[in-house]
């Protein structure tokens, strides 16, 4: 079942497909919002209000937004950011990205899930000069203002946009229709 | 910094609710900037899996869908309807027989008259255009909340859409608001939502527009900007 299919389902108020997409994307989407709040309780409530968008229909997705897991995540980010400067005003987003992370070590057997997602925008990833993948990390994980991206990685602040654009251009080349969609595909 | 330049901010949520919209109408004309946006949200769905795995917590899942149940019980929805294209040829029949809140059936012109009405919209921008006047607030009946407002400035009238949760839209498509009188309708502008289906859109009528008694605002999603007539079907209405 794609998750188009459970998404109408779900549309039709169907509790059961929107449990399978909750068990479908639990993991990659806890560990996703956690990487932006870097707190387990706020991170739990990103989980809450993302599904209670779902449910409720705040928030459609169409055919033509392109990759249901691009909308769903891009919807959870905002989510979450939102969150954050609701709950956690002072919280500066651009502390280190993964350390401050507690950690639980995470079942082998769990991890084989989304591997294949991992390995893809991890070797993607690897052929991005450092200074681009520093502003990947920026733009998506810390959800830095141009500026700020600016002062960390010491270039003007007109640089920022052309940077983000080849990074991207270069990930693009690397990661499969089915990671992000074809619509990003030119 | 402004138009294309704020992107990234935007994106990343740093703009004021003032910047917001502003932003958001330069997007509704910027096909550099929509498109580039389209990469930015896409490349989310690559970018989600570089996450450091983590653990969720136990009973998570109960405690989130117990609750999303819950607050389905609580509060039911408003009606979600399928999206099936309105026939072509009467573009401006309402889908359903649900009924549409009337308010009074004032007409525009009535309306400049009314009393001042305080809400967000008129705060947020009373700081910067002090001659702006909201004359009327008109909720929107639909797929998502929406309202319409009448505002007066400097003796020109004004209508301001804000929109949120509507459907995202397609690379060309646009939400295109009609005023209509007798089921013949003029185009008021034309907007694009954020993922959140945020949008918000400022008209300006010419003085023969003011002098007519528009007895309905629409919203419709249009395949392209610049219909002189609705194509698409209409996502928000409502009766002034």
């Amino acid at each position: 079942m794609t998750d188009l299919d459970l998404y109408e389902r779900v549309r039709q108020k169907d509790k059961e497909a929107l449990e399978i997409l909750y068990d479908r994307y639990e993991r990659i989407l806890y560990a996703f919002v956690l990487q932006l709040t870097k707190d387990r309780d706020l991170a739990e409530e990103a989980m809450q209000e993302v599904f209670i968008k779902l449910w409720r229909g705040g928030g459609v997705y169409d055919e033509t937004k392109g990759k249901f897991r691009s909308w769903l995540f891009t919807m959870s980010r905002h989510v979450a950011i939102d969150l954050i400067r609701k709950r956690k005003p002072d919280l500066q987003l651009d502390e280190s990205y993964a350390e401050t992370i507690p950690s639980e070590s995470p079942s082998v057997e769990k991890e084989a899930e989304w591997q294949e997602e991992r390995a893809q925008i991890e070797t993607a990833m690897a052929t991005l000069p450092a200074e681009q993948q520093q502003v990947v990390r920026l733009m998506y994980f810390q959800g830095l203002s141009q500026q700020k991206i600016a002062d960390t990685c010491g270039i003007p602040l007109g640089t920022v946009k052309g940077r983000v654009r080849l990074a991207l251009r270069q990930l693009k080349k690397h990661l499969s229709h089915e990671l992000i969609g074809k619509e990003v595909e030119q | 910094m402004n138009g294309c330049d704020q992107l990234i901010d935007y994106f990343n949520q740093h703009l004021s609710e003032e910047e917001r919209v502003k932003f958001e109408q330069h997007l509704a004309s910027c096909k550099d900037c929509q498109e580039e946006l389209k990469q930015l949200e896409a490349l989310v769905g690559g970018v989600a899996f570089l996450s450091t795995p983590a653990e969720p917590p136990r009973g998570m899942k109960a405690r989130v869908l117990d609750r999303v149940f819950e607050e389905d019980d609580d509060e039911p929805m408003t009606a979600v309807e399928s999206t099936k294209p309105a026939p072509p040829a009467t573009p401006f029949k309402q889908k359903t027989e649900r009924n549409v809140p009337v308010w009074g059936m004032v007409a525009l012109a009535a309306a400049l008259l009314f009393s001042l009405i305080g809400n967000g919209y008129l705060l947020s921008t009373q700081s910067d255009s002090p001659g702006i006047t909201l004359t009327e607030t008109i909720p929107l009946d639909g797929e998502s909340e929406g309202t319409a407002y009448l505002a007066e400035q400097d003796g020109t009238t004004q209508l301001i859409v804000q929109t949120n949760g509507l459907a995202s839209l397609d690379a060309n498509e646009v939400y295109q608001v009609w005023l209509l009188k007798d089921n013949a309708p003029i185009p008021t502008g034309a907007f694009v939502t954020d993922d959140k289906g945020n949008g918000t859109v400022i008209y300006t009528l010419d003085s023969s527009e003011t002098d007519v008694d528009w007895d309905t605002v629409a919203v419709t999603k249009e395949p392209n900007r610049g219909n002189e007539t609705p194509q698409g079907e209409i996502v928000l209405i409502a009766s002034l």
